[in-house]
C-alpha cells in the first residue's frame, strides 16, 4: 500500500490512498446530497468512471493500462491528473 | 465518420429555442459539451455548437461565425472550466441579447464562487463580467458529467418556468 504526500489547494495531505480520498469524499459531501450518501469505495469508483470526461484523451489512454495497487489508489492518480482537479501528487512511498 | 457539417447560414430551431453551447472543443474538454448538447436537446432545446458548422475558411471564418452563431440564440450554456475563446462570447451576450447563460465549471468539492473566491479558476477580467451582470449569468460548479446535465436541466427549466419563458411560450 503506498503512501502519499499530496497537494490539496494550497495545503498538503498525507496518507494511503484511500485515507485521502475519504477526506475528499467528506469534502464533496458537505456541498454535494448525492457524495453523502456514498462511501469511499463509490467514490473511488466515481472518480475512474468519470476520468475520460476530465483528463486529456491521450493521457487517459496512458494511464488506464497501468497496475495501481489499487482502485484507490487508480482514482487518486486519476484526480491528480485533472487539470481542474487542484490536485497534485507530491511523492510516492511504497510501504 | 462524423456527422455532415451543418450550414451556419440555415439554423436549426428557432431564435428562441436555440441554445448556444460553448466552452473549449478541445477533445477532453468536448466530451462535457456532448452531455450538455444532449441535455440541452432532450429539455426541448436547439443545442448550438460551433464546431458543428462548416466553415469555408477556418483560419479566418471562426471568430466572426461563432459569433454570428451567438447572436442567432436567446439562451447559452459555457463549460467555462478551461479557458477559452468563450470569453469572448461571454463579453457579447448583453450586446447580442442573450436573455439568460448558465456558465459552468468542474470542481471536485463542488465549491461554490462567489462564496469561495477561489473555486471557479478563470480569470479576474470574467469573474468581473459576471459579477456586473448576475441578472444574466447564472455560476454553477459541478463534480460529476451528469451533475453538468443536472444544472442545464434545471437551468433549462427555471428559464421556461419565468415570465420570459412564458412570454416566449418556451
Amino acid at each position: 500500500m503506498a503512501n502519499y504526500t499530496i497537494f490539496d489547494h494550497g495545503q498538503t495531505r498525507t496518507g494511503d490512498a484511500r485515507r485521502i480520498l475519504e477526506q475528499f469524499r467528506t469534502q464533496v459531501a458537505e456541498n454535494s446530497e448525492e457524495f453523502k450518501s456514498m462511501n469511499v469505495d463509490q467514490y473511488a469508483d466515481t472518480l475512474i468512471e468519470d476520468a475520460p470526461y476530465f483528463l486529456d484523451r491521450d493521457l487517459f489512454k496512458a494511464l488506464e493500462p497501468l497496475g495501481f495497487d489499487s482502485k484507490f489508489d487508480r482514482a487518486l492518480n486519476y484526480l491528480s491528473h485533472m487539470p481542474s482537479s487542484g490536485i497534485r501528487i507530491l511523492t510516492v512511498r511504497a510501504a | 465518420m462524423g456527422l455532415p457539417a451543418l450550414d451556419p447560414s440555415n439554423l436549426p430551431g428557432t431564435h428562441r429555442t436555440r441554445v448556444f453551447v460553448g466552452g473549449s472543443y478541445l477533445p477532453v474538454s468536448r466530451e462535457i459539451l456532448e452531455v450538455i448538447e444532449s441535455q440541452v436537446r432532450s429539455s426541448g432545446f436547439e443545442p448550438i455548437l460551433a464546431d458543428q458548422f462548416g466553415l469555408i475558411e477556418p483560419d479566418h471564418d471562426v471568430h466572426d461565425v461563432t459569433l454570428n452563431l451567438l447572436h442567432g440564440c436567446r439562451l447559452a450554456v459555457f463549460d467555462m472550466t478551461d479557458l477559452s475563446g468563450a470569453m469572448m462570447e461571454l463579453e457579447r451576450c448583453r450586446d447580442y441579447g442573450v436573455f439568460k447563460a448558465l456558465l459552468l465549471y468542474h470542481h471536485p468539492f463542488r465549491r461554490s464562487w462567489p462564496d469561495d473566491p477561489t473555486a471557479w479558476r478563470t480569470s479576474a477580467m470574467v469573474k468581473s463580467l459576471v459579477r456586473e451582470d448576475l441578472g444574466r449569468f447564472v455560476v454553477r460548479p459541478f463534480v460529476r458529467p451528469s451533475g453538468a446535465a443536472m444544472e442545464t436541466r434545471r437551468f433549462l427549466r427555471a428559464v421556461r418556468s419565468s415570465n420570459y419563458g412564458q412570454l416566449h411560450h418556451l
